[in-house]
């Protein structure tokens, strides 16, 4: 879809327009679904914060200012869906591993290893092994390593400690290389 | 340890750049239903407005009048005795922000519009007989016209949790409990007709009235019940039920098919059917107390200790979460199952302020 049906369909929705909604929402639900899956253990769950997701899309849409691109907006909005899906679920398991973590534990990716998990690793297997990770570790992990956001702005958002959402990272990493190398090694 | 950390953080963001995913599920009508909603609320909301001024204008209008009537010395006797229903209306219609026991009085007054006196004075008989630990809280959206009312209550944590658990009063004086991010609409009709159309997990103690059948409306069923003591639990993926007290008739709202429920008994109705549980879910173990574990994961026990206790617990290894247990508790505490817990498991426990840590080895997946 090109910036200037975006723009026609935005200016569409914006009068409520239901065929609109309808093409905005069947253009950018696959790639919203599979941003809001990193951050949920199964596929209901996600879909589930992508519908919520939207509603606010929808129902926001005056909003949109054309500044970014839409999908960027529109995957800004999924993020915070899963945000407020994490604070709506009230976190009951805090986790905090910085007694056990060793600097050494993690072994590191090279960049050969790096090249060949990206070539032979699938999206799909990479979003599965994120979700396999303990919800702390896997909102953490999403957010700085993917979305960007520093420690100290994940201590905010998630309401943790910022030594906790450093720990768990670290933690997050640790497992997720594991995880991913046991795969590496029944594939190879 | 640096470029480590980079050449993860490269990894991901090439690997779900264009990332997508197909959907299990076409949920455009319900989006769109959801966003036609808030302008409906809108809408309704300026009416109620509307409304709201003009009666203001019409009490302020019978004042002026009974005071003119009163100042030149005719009926006083009579027009005297308007005066506190016309303020009472007022009132009633100013403060919005009042509890559920003000608004009931304005259902009763839109209800049984021919005898507004007589329905006030019941109400207030109602609210002065209304036990003390029942605790009213206003509802989230109200809307009445011709006859009918509809109350939606949303359970936040802020009175959703269970050591500051909340009654709610309906209008027709059934208690429920609204549990954590679950939504009771709550309608009832000038006919005698109740119907509480639920999302998420609730409890309802229902006032027996044989006139005035109370219908709850679930995913998967509808359960019409007299007067008894109810938990239930609808989602996406099924209803769950667990009788109390008092007797209840299931009907699948697919298949037809009809279940009688007796004291004690769970069932569980979704697409498949209606099937009978051997313990009631654990999701109502707060009202319950029963939880029921068959190789179940830690994470999942410490979620339900979580939904049901309101327990904070923070765990010294997160391989905790991947071992299993199999058990159950009855009048089950939190303390209780933590205990049994680390009995089992070889754990540690102990607390610090409200929160409970445990410590111990863990298990692999």
């Amino acid at each position: 879809m090109n910036k200037e049906e975006q723009d026609r369909l935005v200016k569409a929705c914006k009068k409520n327009n239901r065929d609109a909604m309808e093409k905005i929402y069947n253009a950018f639900m696959p790639r919203m679904l599979a941003v809001s899956f990193r951050y949920c253990k199964n596929q209901s769950d996600a879909e589930d914060i992508v519908q919520d997701a939207f509603i606010k899309v929808f129902k926001n849409i005056k909003k949109y200012k054309h500044n970014g691109t839409l999908g960027s907006w529109i995957e800004r909005i999924v993020v915070n869906s899963a945000i407020d899906h994490w604070h709506k679920m009230k976190k009951t398991v805090l986790i905090d591993n910085s007694e056990l973590i060793e600097e050494n534990d993690a072994q590191e990716l090279g960049e050969i290893e790096k090249d060949q998990f990206s070539k032979q690793l699938s999206a799909e297997k990479l979003r599965t092994l994120i979700s396999d990770l303990p919800e702390q570790y896997r909102y953490v992990l999403n957010l700085y390593a993917i979305e960007g956001y520093s420690h100290k702005e994940i201590g905010k958002i998630l309401k943790i400690k910022e030594s906790t959402s450093r720990s768990n990272y670290t933690r997050a990493r640790k497992k997720l290389l594991e995880n991913m190398r046991a795969i590496g090694i029944e594939k190879y | 340890m640096k470029e480590d950390k980079d050449l993860l953080k490269e990894l991901l963001n090439t690997k779900f750049k264009d990332d997508v995913m197909e959907s299990s599920r076409h949920s455009f009508d319900n989006i769109f239903d959801a966003v036609q909603e808030k302008s409906d609320d809108k809408s309704s909301f300026l009416w109620y407005t509307i409304g709201v001024i003009i009666l203001m204008f019409i009490s302020v209008f019978t004042l002026y009048y009974i005071k003119s009537n009163q100042t030149s010395e005719t009926n006083l006797e009579e027009t005297s005795t308007e005066i506190p229903v016309q303020k009472e209306n007022l009132n009633l219609v100013t403060n919005t922000n009042d509890t559920i026991s003000h608004e009931k009085e304005d259902t009763n007054i839109l209800i049984t519009e021919n005898a507004i006196t007589e329905d006030i004075n019941e109400s207030k008989k109602d609210i002065i007989a209304k036990p003390i630990d029942v605790t009213t809280l206003e509802p989230e959206d109200e809307i009445i016209e011709k006859g009918v009312i509809t109350v939606t209550y949303t359970a936040s944590d802020k009175y959703a949790s269970t050591e500051h658990t909340k009654y709610n009063k309906l209008p027709d004086s059934s208690t429920i409990v609204v549990r954590k991010n679950s939504k009771v609409n709550f309608t009832a009709t000038k006919q005698g007709f109740r119907r509480a159309d639920i999302t998420g997990t609730v409890f309802l103690n229902i006032k027996s009235d044989v006139s005035k059948p109370f219908i709850l409306f679930g995913k998967y069923s509808k359960i019409q019940i007299t007067g008894n003591s109810f938990a239930i639990h609808s989602d996406t993926k099924g209803d769950l039920l667990t009788l109390i007290n008092g007797t209840a008739k299931v009907v699948h709202n697919s298949t037809k098919e009809v279940r009688g429920l007796i004291p004690g008994e769970s069932l569980l109705i979704d697409q498949n059917g209606i099937s009978s549980l051997k313990k009631p879910s654990n999701r109502f173990a707060w009202k319950t107390g029963i939880l029921h574990y068959q190789n179940t994961s830690v994470d999942k026990i410490i979620n339900d200790l979580g939904e049901n206790y309101d327990a904070k617990i923070l765990l010294k290894n997160a391989d905790i979460l991947n071992c299993r247990y199999s058990g159950s508790f009855e009048k089950a505490t939190t303390i209780k199952v933590l205990t049994r817990l680390a009995k089992s498991l070889k754990l540690k426990i102990s607390k610090k302020d409200s929160i409970h840590v445990i410590t111990g080895k863990g298990c692999n997946k």
